[in-house]
């Protein structure tokens, strides 16, 4: 409880002073018609935002951008409390949330599609199960399933140790609805890991494991499965083709959200993230493209 | 000209009596008042889920799932990350209590002076490793060894937590027992040997029973660090809450477990704010509160009982 949080803020208390200074810097940012633009919201689009805020300030020095990024959830509450209109997410809003915006800032807030986000299922390299199928998935994974064995899937006989991320992350959150489906709970016994990187570590020393990340944490001592949506059907590994042509089964859209229809310097930067500078930005922090 | 001077300071400290008294009364009751205050904000936060929270499921139940999938209800069981915390506590104090006391004894009654100095400032390093890195000790090196020397699928499970918890702890035992074994006065030790003892009947008869107090001490510190340890827990854990079904089968060493710091440290980020997760977040705060409290409250009644003893 004192530490994640405390780090979180520290981290990102530095990277708006490192970015006021940045401007500051550039100089003839701080006239009087400085516009600002605070974003807020998912963890997982952190990075990426604050790479769109920095090329962006960049080209024009009039805009001042705040990024901020604890969860989608937070976002949801600073876009109540009026601390931001533009709220990056990496799940779509819940109807409540914006019954919740509508009731405290008089306008619903607009849903942009800005790219999209692969989850690999990471493996042991050694692993010989090359492919599964979403079904034989949510045998793994969810309550109740009846694969608990690498040798049901063709693999060695291995028990399966599953390993997953906390129950509040945006990414349990996805792979549960895309996997297990609509009211069905992991199985107990799924490890809650500190973030992606533990996970991929774990699936790189374990043989028998098998866990869920963004593709973009893939290295050469990890391996990863090629999905099917049925049983026997063609399978896809995770890339910015296959992702982005729904080949690939496990992939989420990741969202911003304005308070109302973009307008002025919103909508500028707005259009610039869909526009191909802000695509490639996304695609180098290892998301996958609009137009792809 | 000196003598008035001290009659108006004698004068000054006169008048001065009265509110330099209350300053030291009120950082006396200071303490006090901070426990209190972090009680009730951790309270006012969980307010209004400890009257609607089913207890019943949150202390026998290990179904921890808060954010649920669509269309079913969360449930709060906290008996496993309960189980975890109390299970990580115990193994690495019975790795951190026989160690750091060891140690203790060997600076203290053994070591040459130089020896005795380079050893203790380790120690002093071996306390400042930060604790991300004694997490990714556990989960990157310890890990696979643990798989190989014991052949089990996971390496990170209940026996990691505790070494790397243990050896966190150590410092912290070594540095204030060996404090305790030697303020006890010399003149016990050359009594004692004058008496014929030998070397370790001296420390286990002698030096023991006089620094009991100073020792034990040492050793609830390192048991409040072991509780409220967050990242080296998080990552070296495994991070499950499964409750064994025998719980003197020296398998479940190789469980993997889960702690309620780090079941905090990893959903707090992403709760609601002001949500009935985020309530019961702080309800699982108020249980480590009490833990760290009730650790506390019965180690110095142990103390006391100690004290009884000699008189």
């Amino acid at each position: 409880m004192k530490i994640t949080p405390l780090m979180k803020l520290g981290a990102q208390g530095a990277l708006t002073i490192s970015l006021v200074l940045s401007l500051a810097s550039c100089g003839g940012g701080d006239d009087a018609d400085t516009k600002t633009i605070t974003v807020n919201g998912s963890d997982t689009m952190l990075q990426v935002g604050l790479a769109w805020s920095e090329a962006y300030q960049e080209k024009h020095p009039d805009v001042l951008i705040t990024v901020n990024g604890e969860g989608t959830g937070t976002g949801v509450t600073a876009m109540i409390n009026g601390t931001t209109d533009f709220a990056q997410a990496s799940r779509s809003f819940k109807e409540k949330e914006i019954n919740d915006i509508v009731a405290a800032r008089g306008v619903a807030p607009v849903e942009h599609i800005v790219g999209f986000d692969g989850i690999a299922v990471y493996v042991h390299p050694d692993n010989p199960v090359k492919s599964l199928s979403l079904p034989q998935l949510k045998e793994i994974w969810a309550e109740g399933g009846t694969i608990d064995n690498w040798s049901q899937v063709g693999g060695p006989d291995l028990q399966i140790e599953r390993f997953g991320r906390s129950n509040s992350s945006g990414t349990y959150g996805f792979f549960q609805s895309a996997v297990c489906g609509k009211g069905v709970e992991f199985k107990p016994g799924t490890g809650a890991q500190p973030g992606s990187t533990a996970v991929v570590e774990l699936c790189m020393t374990v043989p028998a494991g098998i866990g869920y990340s963004g593709m973009g944490y893939k290295n050469d001592e990890v391996g990863w499965l090629a999905v099917s949506k049925t049983d026997g059907g063609q399978a896809f590994e995770p890339g910015n083709e296959t992702v982005g042509s729904g080949d690939y089964p496990i992939a989420r859209k990741l969202y911003i959200y304005t308070l109302g229809e973009p307008t002025g310097v919103v909508k500028e930067y707005m259009d610039w993230i869909k526009g191909p500078e802000g695509q490639k930005i996304l695609a180098d922090e290892d998301f996958v493209p609009l137009s792809n | 000209m000196i003598r008035k001077s001290q009659a108006k300071l004698g004068a000054f400290l006169d008048k001065a009596e009265k509110p330099i008294q209350w300053l030291i009364t009120l950082c006396g009751w200071s303490s006090i008042i901070f426990v209190a205050a972090i009680f009730i904000f951790i309270l006012k936060e969980s307010w209004p889920a400890p009257l609607t929270l089913n207890w019943g499921e949150f202390f026998f139940s290990h179904r921890w799932i808060p954010v649920p999938a669509e269309g079913n209800e969360p449930t709060y069981g906290a008996m496993g990350i309960m189980y975890g915390t109390l299970a990580i506590t115990v193994v690495s104090m019975f790795i951190a209590v026989p160690l750091g006391l060891g140690s203790a004894v060997y600076i203290s009654e053994f070591a040459t002076p130089k020896l005795k100095e380079t050893l203790k400032v380790l120690i002093e390093f071996l306390a400042a490793i930060p604790s991300i890195i004694w997490g990714f000790i556990g989960l990157v090196i310890m890990g696979p060894i643990i798989q190989k020397v014991f052949g089990v699928a996971v390496g990170v499970n209940l026996l990691n937590a505790s070494i790397v918890v243990g050896l966190m702890a150590v410092p912290l035992i070594v540095s204030i027992s060996e404090d305790a074994l030697r303020a006890v006065p010399d003149s016990y030790r050359e009594a004692s040997l004058a008496l014929g003892a030998s070397k370790w009947e001296m420390i286990y008869r002698v030096l023991f029973p006089a620094a009991k107090n100073g020792l034990l001490a040492a050793c609830m510190l390192g048991v409040g660090r072991a509780v409220g340890e967050t990242m080296a827990v998080w990552m070296a854990s495994g991070g499950t809450d499964n409750i064994p079904e025998n719980f003197f089968d020296p398998m479940l060493l190789l469980e993997r477990v889960k702690a309620l710091t780090a079941t905090i440290a990893g959903e707090m980020p992403e709760a609601v704010n002001g949500g009935e997760h985020y309530q019961v977040l702080f309800i699982v705060g108020i249980v480590l509160l009490t833990i760290s409290v009730v650790i506390n409250v019965v180690s110095d009644l142990i103390i006391k009982g100690f004290k009884a003893d000699k008189a």
